[in-house]
């Protein structure tokens, strides 16, 4: 397969990933969401990295990853202080950050 | 072969890509992104990288959705109606731009007179993808990377537990503590919904 | 000593006299400022008298010193210096400002002497007297300006000397602003004439006028705006109305600021710019005729007024209108020695109506006074000798002075004599006027403080009042002290009266036609480039002539004064005749209505001006407008983008997305 099919699956992801940041209320999903598209912006990467013949792209691949995994743990660790002060886990009531 | 392969991951990842956005229970829906990235991991031993496929399975798949899976069960969060009264739907507005977005995306990519694009991909070579290979690159050429990565690591771990502790005692009567929850036999403590397990507390009403 | 030390001494004088008063106000009790202002006018006068010596040492040809002591600017052709001109006329206005300087702060070191103000006051005068030197020894129109405008504030601040009634700062107010108006009118004059000379120096200047052609645009325009200036600050029509107001001040201000030297500034500057003024006929001749009308309106309104103090301003007005009418028809000399004559028998009058009102406890209105003669021999005496003189009998003084200026200006020969005519009528009025005024304060039966008097004891008023208004004062500062002073117990005020008496007697001597022509050959050296003054002067005959219609005028409206106001002990004469012409009567008593024409005409619509300057413009378009409109801009605008912060995080998440997608087709379209 050449490497097109690829980054047509990761803008695809990407998109998909864009799309539900917007549509989805629930801060955890939107979080997924997020992931979602850090996992395209991966895989075209990866596929960048075949392409050129060198590795570059796959070791940025897994600093991507690293990246995500430190703000995955940042992002639920508010959610779950968000909870704990029972307030809606609802992202258009969380608007204090307004005016 | 491979375009078999290929076709098979693809749909697996989309499939997984539209049911965290489409699936109500939040549970599901991280589920759903297991199933996406075990797909993208096929993607990437497709595309030779091997030691990031097996990075993506353990660490990815392996501890982050993990960490996601119990924090959606301590939190829960139900399942959202789409149609809001009052507040912005944007239901039409994204899918308009979703679609406007990858529209662009394949437009530049097919569009390109990036000709290498147009084949297998070039100069494989042997131990190309491989943990030594990847080790030897971040070891040498990649190590500020390296060591900035594992720097923020650090820091990471250390906010998401500042972020997520409880304060000492429980002054404010409004955190409740984990042990509370797991005690809890006194209903108006907690929710006036009903008692069940941890998975399916829908969290207080938080007024 | 040399001429030019000797100029600035009599300059500095006072300067230092104000310095140093105002300097020691708190350490040195006041009676020592009284007698430290005196001295230092009286060294000035000194200094006067030097210079007067050393300018006739010098020869005839050189009786014209400019000494510069600063060279401020010399830049863009504008010479700004601080030089003054010591030429015969400047010697002998500064001798006659620190003469009668001199006597009137004798005279008020006694007359104001219970008034809490007392260091103010002459810190005041002579700094008065200061800018009024500067002002007639200013040797360029820079200079001249500066003295111009000092003498205005010096006025304002003694006008309101007591400066917590109201009428008084009203006062203060309105002759301010109308000097400001004259202060205008010098300005622009002073441009214009400017213009054409070239330079700022009068000995330069006078000779650059030449270079004029005769009744040359902008020379007419200078002209008559030094008139407006000249006009303003000499009380002539139409910017008199504020010289009656100015009698709110104290008695030895309207003397010295109203009579003697102020009011005289007007005279002085059109005699100085002779040399434009007849170049510019047509300015002469609008001057001429001008003055002629305020000696008579004046007159006429002397008339009827009740106020002691307003009867004897309207005769300054009356009087000055003559000097005006002198000098505008190039009968300088004359001019000029009325208005010698008339500062000592004007200042004269004013000390003694001062010493009167003193009697009557600070009332002014001649309708309460009568019958002081037994009880003020010497006040009395002193206004009968001021009076004689202003009615113009021979041999006292007044009587030379105004009847060289009738000569002078019929010997004209071409409608001047009009004016002269006019002049004569206007003669007959003072007279009448004049001893009114005394008859009706000094004759007949005496009032109450009258009868106090001559009992020996002096009157008090049961509580202070604003004569004016009525209205009740303390007598802490801003308002008049407690106690007055009458000429008959203060020998200052006995030496200052006796001196001017001799002057307004005896100064005819210097001007005796056909038999002493002093002031003529004086000041021959200043008035040289001249076309008039050699040629200029009646024929013997008709001096004579002049001078026996003058003495018969003069003995004629004493003669009906004495008759209605005297002999018709109950005044039923004069009250018919206030019956019969009612209306004139109306006419005149209401100052021939200029208050209120200026009010309407010019009051009214700066106030209303200014009024909706404050309510339209300002209010509307200033602040709604062009204040409000940028602010309120900014406002809507910066709540048009604080919407944007909303707090939803799916919009910020959307308009990412939008943007995003934006850009990409920008730059999709853009590399295709």
């Amino acid at each position: 397969m050449s490497i097109e099919w690829y980054l047509v699956v990761s803008a695809l992801v990407f998109s998909i990933g864009a799309g539900g940041i917007l549509i989805r209320r629930n801060p955890l999903v939107i979080l997924l969401c997020l992931e979602l598209m850090l996992n395209a912006g991966n895989l075209a990467l990866v596929a960048f990295a075949r392409a050129h013949g060198n590795q570059d792209g796959q070791i940025f691949a897994l600093i991507v990853m690293v990246v995500a995994a430190c703000e995955v743990a940042v992002g639920l660790g508010l959610i779950v202080a968000i909870y704990r002060r029972r307030l809606p886990i609802d992202v258009d009531e969380l608007r204090e950050l307004q005016g | 072969m491979s375009e078999v392969f290929f076709f098979l991951a693809a749909i697996g990842a989309l499939a997984g890509a539209i049911g965290t956005v489409a699936l109500r229970n939040p549970f599901y829906s991280v589920l759903a992104l297991v199933c996406h990235l075990l797909s993208l991991a096929a993607l990437f031993l497709l595309l030779r990288a091997e030691f990031v496929a097996a990075a993506q399975v353990i660490v990815y798949v392996g501890a982050v959705m993990v960490l996601y899976l119990f924090v959606v069960a301590y939190v829960g969060g139900g399942a959202d109606p789409i149609t809001t009264a009052g507040r912005p739907n944007l239901r039409w507005v994204s899918l308009l731009f979703a679609l406007a977005l990858f529209a662009e995306l394949c437009v530049a990519v097919l569009g390109t007179g990036l000709t290498a694009l147009g084949e297998d991909g070039t100069g494989w070579f042997e131990g190309y993808g491989t943990p030594a290979e990847i080790g030897r690159l971040l070891l040498t050429d990649f190590l500020l990377a390296f060591e900035i990565a594992s720097m923020l690591l650090l820091v990471a771990a250390v906010g998401a537990v500042i972020l997520a502790r409880r304060r000492t005692g429980l002054e404010d009567p409004r955190e409740i503590s984990v042990g509370d929850l797991m005690r809890s036999g006194s209903r108006d403590q907690l929710t006036g919904g009903e008692a069940g397990t941890m998975i399916e507390v829908e969290g207080p009403p938080g007024r | 000593m040399s001429l030019e030390t000797f100029g600035w001494l009599v300059v500095l004088f006072p300067l230092g006299g104000t310095v140093l008063i105002a300097l020691t106000s708190q350490v040195l009790p006041s009676k020592v400022h009284g007698y430290l202002g005196t001295v230092a006018i009286a060294l000035s006068f000194a200094s006067a008298v030097g210079a007067l010596f050393a300018l006739q040492d010098l020869g005839e040809e050189e009786r014209q010193v400019t000494t510069v002591a600063w060279n401020y600017a010399n830049t863009v052709g504008v010479d700004a210096q601080l030089s003054l001109l010591l030429d015969p006329l400047s010697i002998f206005m500064a001798l006659v400002v620190s003469g009668v300087s001199t006597l009137i702060h004798l005279y008020s070191v006694s007359y104001m002497a219970s008034d809490r103000g007392y260091t103010r006051f002459f810190a005041y005068l002579n700094f008065f007297v200061f800018s009024m030197l500067l002002l007639v020894l200013a040797g360029n129109f820079f200079f001249l300006i500066v003295g111009w405008a000092f003498v205005g504030a010096a006025s304002y601040l003694l006008i309101s000397f007591w400066y917590r009634r109201e009428t008084a700062t009203r006062a203060g107010i309105k002759a301010f602003v109308i000097n400001v108006v004259g202060d205008v009118g010098l300005v622009l004059g002073t441009y214009f004439l400017f213009q054409g000379t070239g330079s700022l120096d009068f000995l330069q200047a006078f000779q650059a006028a030449d270079e004029f052609s005769r009744n040359d645009g902008d020379l007419v325009a200078g002209c008559l705006l030094l008139l407006v200036g000249a006009f303003a600050k000499s009380a002539q029509v139409p910017l008199h109305t504020w010289l009656p107001d100015a009698m709110e001040g104290p008695t030895p201000v309207s003397a010295l600021i109203h009579a003697a030297t102020m009011v005289t500034a007007g005279v002085y500057l059109i005699a100085r710019m002779h040399p434009f003024f007849e170049q510019a006929p047509i300015a002469a001749d609008v001057g001429a005729i001008l003055g002629c009308a305020t000696l008579l309106i004046a007159a006429t309104i002397g008339l009827v007024v009740t106020d002691l103090k307003r009867v004897i301003a309207y005769s300054t007005m009356s009087q000055i209108g003559y000097m005006i009418m002198a000098v505008c028809s190039a009968a300088y000399v004359a001019g000029l020695f009325h208005l010698m004559t008339h500062a000592f028998f004007k200042a004269l009058l004013f000390m003694a109506a001062g010493s009167v009102i003193a009697a009557m406890a600070g009332e002014q209105n001649l309708d309460k006074m009568g019958g002081f003669r037994r009880a003020m021999p010497f006040t009395f005496g002193a206004m009968a000798i001021g009076g004689l003189s202003l009615s113009g009998v021979p041999p006292f003084s007044g009587f030379f002075s105004k009847d060289e200026i009738l000569a002078t200006v019929a010997a004209r020969d071409d409608w001047h004599i009009v004016l002269a005519v006019l002049g004569y009528i206007g003669a007959l009025l003072t007279a009448i006027y004049t001893w009114r005024m005394i008859f009706r304060a000094f004759y007949g039966p005496p009032v109450e403080p009258a009868r106090e008097l001559e009992g020996g004891h002096l009157y008090h008023a049961p509580e202070h009042t604003n004569p004016a208004t009525g209205e009740v004062e303390d007598t802490d500062v801003g308002f008049p002290g407690p106690d007055h002073h009458i000429a008959e117990r203060e020998w200052s005020m006995k030496v200052a009266m006796s001196l001017l008496a001799v002057g307004a007697i005896f100064a005819g001597v210097l001007q005796i036609p056909t038999v002493t022509n002093v002031l003529h050959d004086f000041l021959e050296p200043s008035f040289a480039d001249s076309s008039f003054y050699e040629e200029l002067e009646p024929s013997d005959g008709a001096t004579f002539i002049g001078m026996a219609v003058g003495t018969v005028i003069a003995l004629a409206g004493v003669a009906l004064a004495y008759r209605l106001w005297v002999v018709d002990g109950e005044r039923r004469r004069v009250t018919a005749l206030r019956a019969r012409l009612a209306g004139v009567y109306t006419f005149f008593s209401r100052k021939w209505y200029f208050d209120e024409i200026i009010d309407a005409l010019v009051v009214r619509p700066f106030s209303m001006f200014g009024r909706f300057a404050r309510d339209v413009f300002e209010r509307v378009i200033v602040n709604g407008l062009l204040v409000g409109g940028p602010s309120g801009a900014v406002r809507a605008g910066s709540a048009a983008v604080r919407a944007v912060q909303s707090g939803f995080l799916r919009y910020y998440a959307a308009l990412l997305l939008v943007g995003v997608t934006s850009l990409g087709l920008y730059f999709l379209i853009a590399a295709s």
